[in-house]
């Protein structure tokens, strides 16, 4: 019988020739990526007793360090910057050197960027958005930083293989219409379990048609599904972004025919809309139309979910020539200074700037709340990934959830706003 | 693994414990004993008034959904809460409570089988875990914990698991 | 009888008066008030009871975006809200929100004070608008009283004038120059006093680069740092103004407690070393000290030209990678203005942060803050101890010298590069 990709890619990691779903297994980690936390591993190490903490990992060349959560450090608080000066320390007591510091840019963004995200590899980072390496037809998921000082110990952990549930998603997407709304449909109409404990195959004429930066956000956001892994297929899109960049050589994964499937959802992409989650989850999610009464505060579009290029040029193009809602705070974060680049080659940041749009530098801090805190009562309309009580700020502050161009529309108007209404 | 009985008084949440509730991003930074002041306080302020050493924390769909971070577990420790249970768990949510050494388990319908205040008792046998409301009756039964997450429980969590393991020498 | 310096003419035209002279004390109307921080002065409000509006909602400018361009804390966030709410209910029109910048370089850009005008701000570099011959000087809780009234007492201050002359060697910049008065006046050396500059080298600068050597006068100790007004100010100042103005020129015969006389030519690169800004040093005197950190922006060097200056020695040039690089423009309009000249590119080829507009880690507020046993060079103008954590060095330099020192990954003579 035929396997899923999560099957064949944790069979390999394996050194098996086939696995089945609901076995354990050990799977050897090809790379992973650890970001602010690292230094937290190394002091769970002394509390646990272990003497000189953390002092090698079992290959360098398979740890990417960062700084992005709060990058460059912030706040009135030396403890912040204390901790950074301890990251620098370890990194150079360890000696790893693929260290980014405060100045690449969000994880999974500059881990796509610099091509240490391969496909048919295995990637574990402690955060839950790593499943967005799925989208390049890479087993991403996410561990503690506890479990990862295992892995750093021995390049490998245990894992039970999922089941897979297969996304169809035919039809061609309306203007206005984007991917970060198939994924909404998927969670407003199955719920934030339909994908627990499951690898999610994404596929059909529409995904195939997606670029890159929509099947990121799709899998980036997948694990608010549940998911354990969220996967689409190696296609030419996918082979020209990462041969000129790939750390190392690769072999994609695809499905076999015969691969078993617990349960197939279908997507008809030509009947969504632009959708909206509403507070305080990704449950409750209705056309953007329908909260067209809700006024804003904030506007955010960034984050490993929408930072890309393609999600600040929809602001730009939804923006150009128009001013953000003077009542409004917009902010513009690129998910790394090198769509910051690329973004700004292309005219979009200047544009925005025009338009009063706070363009910050890439990092964390607006998805997190950590900058550009929410006062109660305030409410903020964001594409980022996660809209929960108490997320981005004040528990009393309300936080919707939608696409770049959705957030864009709203920025201007000042109220939630069907985006095909100003395109 | 080894029959373990855990024998608490519920503290009991609802659907959808998120860990941006548990472990707010604000407090977060402040260190543990901070946090643990305002764990929960988006749904429930003052949560740690009503948390004693010993409690089972009992909760609805998706316990622990959302961010990975740790503290969201390793509040559990300092809260001395002795297992969670809920109706699903998360996945990385579980996956960090196993590796801190919190037993959790998700059991599909406690939830309606205890209420606040409660008593708990789960008894962890080599065929079946059982939880049973010792209050007012009822009782669920669940498979035992896989036995790769048993050895991570048992060694008390991945820490200790990785002393042991580097001092057997690699 | 002699003739009065800038600083008295002004005082005396605001103060309804013929003339006034050093000792008096003088009732002044203020044509514009800064704030950044209002939140207090807001609750004294309250506390009092009875405070309806400002005197003048056209005269008061409030820039919650100056020190944080993100509130990067619940409490600035709330704090925030509430300042916006009651920026509404007192009247205030003005009110630069969240990423629109550094209020000084905006009160001078947004045309909120003009020659000969009084402005008065809760900040010590208000100091910075005298670049324009506006008599600028700073105070703090006392504006609560000036909100309501719309006047300040002044002691009327002997001045001191401050002659530039000559021309300065490549490599060699306003800031140097601003260093260099700084460190020979000393922190003190202007207490209670006025500073006024002229001499041909002041008058070939730009308005923001004037705006320097204002700026630093209060490190000096001084109530003001003035200009005459002049055929640059006039340029600057056309179509800006919100009002029409009458510039106040100095009387020949105009008395000086004190004038100094500096040639420029001679100058090297200076760099004011720990723990004072007034502590001005030749820059060679500190080549060799390693940095980790180097910044680019904050009111005395977040202006497009002190961000040319910086690209200058970045271009084709990588940041060392012992050493984050901070570029934080004044404002919008700065920022705007560096995408379309590709300095935004320079930058991020060379592997800077560039941040939205404000103030900068000037106060190790919002983003950037040191740690321990770290050193910073920067084109800010302060450097006290305690503004970051408690074991580490600050700099202040050219943004010649600053880039440079990000290059090398210590303090070096920036002229290599260029």
């Amino acid at each position: 019988m035929g396997m899923t990709m999560a099957e064949k890619i944790l069979a390999r990691q394996s050194g098996r020739k086939e696995v089945r779903s609901g076995e354990y297994v050990t799977a050897k980690v090809d790379q992973v990526c650890i970001y602010d936390s690292f230094i937290d591993i190394d002091k769970g190490m002394e509390e646990a007793g272990i003497e000189g903490g953390l002092q090698r990992v079992w290959d360098k060349e398979r740890v990417v360090i960062l700084i992005d959560h709060g990058a460059p450090a912030m706040d009135k608080n030396v403890k912040m910057a204390q901790k950074h000066v301890a990251i620098r320390n370890l990194v150079k007591k360890v000696g790893l050197p693929h260290f980014f510091d405060v100045k690449a840019g969000i994880c999974h963004q500059v881990m796509v960027d610099k091509g240490y995200i391969l496909p048919g590899s295995f990637v574990v980072v402690p955060d839950s958005h790593t499943t967005i390496y799925g989208a390049l037809n890479c087993g991403g998921t996410g561990i503690g930083e506890t479990e990862m000082a295992w892995v750093l110990h021995f390049g490998e952990l245990w894992f039970q293989v999922p089941s897979t549930l297969k996304v169809e998603v035919s039809g061609a997407l309306p203007d206005g219409v984007t991917a970060k709304d198939i994924f909404l449909h998927v969670s407003g109409t199955y719920g934030t379990e339909v994908g627990q404990y499951k690898s999610l195959e994404w596929t059909g004429p529409t995904i195939d048609d997606l670029s890159l930066d929509g099947r990121l956000c799709i899998a980036n956001q997948s694990v608010e599904l549940g998911a354990k892994f969220s996967l689409f297929q190696a296609d030419q899109k996918t082979l020209d972004f990462v041969k000129s960049r790939a750390v190392r050589s690769y072999e994609p994964v695809a499905p076999d025919r015969d691969a078993t499937y617990e349960t197939t959802i279908t997507v008809n992409a030509a009947q969504l809309e632009p959708l909206v989650a509403q507070p305080h989850g990704l449950e409750v999610v209705h056309p953007a139309a329908h909260y067209r009464q809700v006024k804003i505060n904030q506007a955010n579009i960034g984050g490993c979910a929408n930072g890309r290029l393609e999600d600040i040029a929809w602001a730009a193009r939804i923006m150009k020539g128009k001013t953000v809602h003077p009542e409004v705070r917009c902010i513009v974060g690129p998910a790394s200074w090198v769509v910051y680049k690329e973004a700004m080659q292309a005219g979009y940041l200047e544009t925005l700037i025009d338009a009063g749009v706070i363009v910050c530098h890439p990092h964390c801090g607006p998805c997190t709340g950590m900058m550009g805190a929410l006062a109660p009562g305030e409410v903020c309309i964001t594409a980022t990934s996660r809209n929960f009580k108490g997320r981005m700020g004040s528990p009393e502050a309300n936080i919707y959830l939608a696409s770049p161009a959705t957030v864009a529309a709203s920025a201007l108007a000042g109220h939630i706003v069907d985006p095909r209404e100003v395109i | 693994m080894a029959e373990r009985i855990i024998k608490g008084k519920v503290v009991k949440l609802g659907d959808y414990v998120n860990t941006d509730v548990i472990s707010p991003g604000r407090w977060m930074r402040e260190g543990l004993e901070v946090l643990r002041l305002h764990t929960m306080e988006a749904i429930r302020p003052d949560f740690y008034k009503d948390v004693q050493p010993g409690d089972i924390l009992v909760g609805g769909r998706n316990f622990g959904c959302g961010s990975h971070r740790e503290p969201a577990t390793a509040i559990m420790e300092v809260l001395g809460i002795a297992a969670i249970v809920a109706d699903s768990v998360a996945r990385l949510y579980y996956r960090n409570a196993i590796a801190f050494g919190i037993p959790v388990f998700a059991v599909e319908g406690i939830s309606r089988m205890v209420e606040e205040g409660e008593e708990l008792e789960i008894t962890l046998g080599a065929e079946r875990v059982t939880f049973r409301n010792t209050t007012r009756g009822g009782e669920l039964s669940a498979l035992p914990i896989p036995e790769t997450m048993a050895k991570v429980l048992e060694a008390g969590g991945v820490y200790k698991l990785l002393k042991q393991r580097l001092a057997e020498g690699i | 009888m002699s003739g009065h310096t800038l600083t008295e003419k002004i005082l005396a035209k605001a103060s309804g008066k013929k003339e006034v002279s050093p000792g008096e004390i003088v009732i002044a109307r203020v044509d514009a008030l800064f704030m950044h921080s209002p939140r207090y002065k807001f609750k004294h409000f309250e506390k009092i009871g009875g405070v309806k509006s400002v005197w003048d909602g056209d005269k008061v400018i409030v820039a919650v975006g100056h020190h944080q361009f993100l509130p990067s804390s619940q409490e600035y966030a709330d704090a925030v809200t509430f300042v916006r709410k009651e920026c509404k209910r007192y009247g205030i029109k003005h009110l630069y929100d969240m990423g629109t910048g550094n209020g000084h370089y905006l009160m001078l850009e947004k045309g909120h004070v003009w020659p000969g005008a009084v402005a008065v701000g809760s900040d010590s570099h208000t100091t910075a608008y005298g670049c324009i011959g506006c008599l600028a000087s700073p105070m703090n809780f006392e504006t609560s009283e000036v909100m309501l009234s719309g006047k300040a007492w002044f002691k009327v201050p002997p001045t001191l004038l401050v002659k530039l002359e000559g021309t300065v060697k490549r490599g060699v910049s306003a800031r140097d120059v601003a260093q260099h008065v700084l460190g020979i006046v000393g922190a003190d050396g202007a207490l209670w006093h006025a500073v006024e500059f002229d001499g041909a080298y002041l008058r070939r600068l730009s308005i923001q680069q004037r705006m320097i050597f204002s700026l630093l006068t209060t490190e000096m100790g001084a109530m003001c740092g003035m200009m005459e007004t002049d055929a640059v100010t006039l340029a600057y100042m056309e179509g800006r103004s919100r009002q029409p103005f009458e510039p106040v020129y100095r009387d020949t015969d105009a008395r000086y407690a004190k004038v100094l006389e500096i040639d420029v030519s001679e100058l090297e690169p200076q760099i004011a070393v720990p723990p004072q800004p007034s502590y001005t040093k030749p820059l060679a005197d500190a080549a060799g000290k390693k940095v980790q950190q180097a910044y680019v922006g904050g009111c005395t060097g977040g202006g497009i030209e002190d961000m040319r200056m910086a690209a200058e020695v970045m271009r084709g040039r990588k940041v060392h990678p012992e050493v984050r690089l901070i570029v934080v423009p004044g404002t919008v309009a700065v920022f705007e203005q560096m995408m379309k000249e590709g300095l935004v590119e320079v930058f991020t080829s060379a592997g800077a942060l560039i941040t939205p507009p404000y103030c900068g880690p000037c106060q190790m507020i919002c983003v950037g803050h040191l740690g321990e046993g770290e050193t910073m060079i920067g084109t800010h103008p302060r450097n006290l101890p305690g503004r970051a954590a408690a074991d580490t060095e600050i700099y202040l330099a050219s943004p010649y010298s600053t880039a440079a020192a990000a290059v090398a990954g210590e303090i070096t003579d920036p002229r290599q590069y260029l």
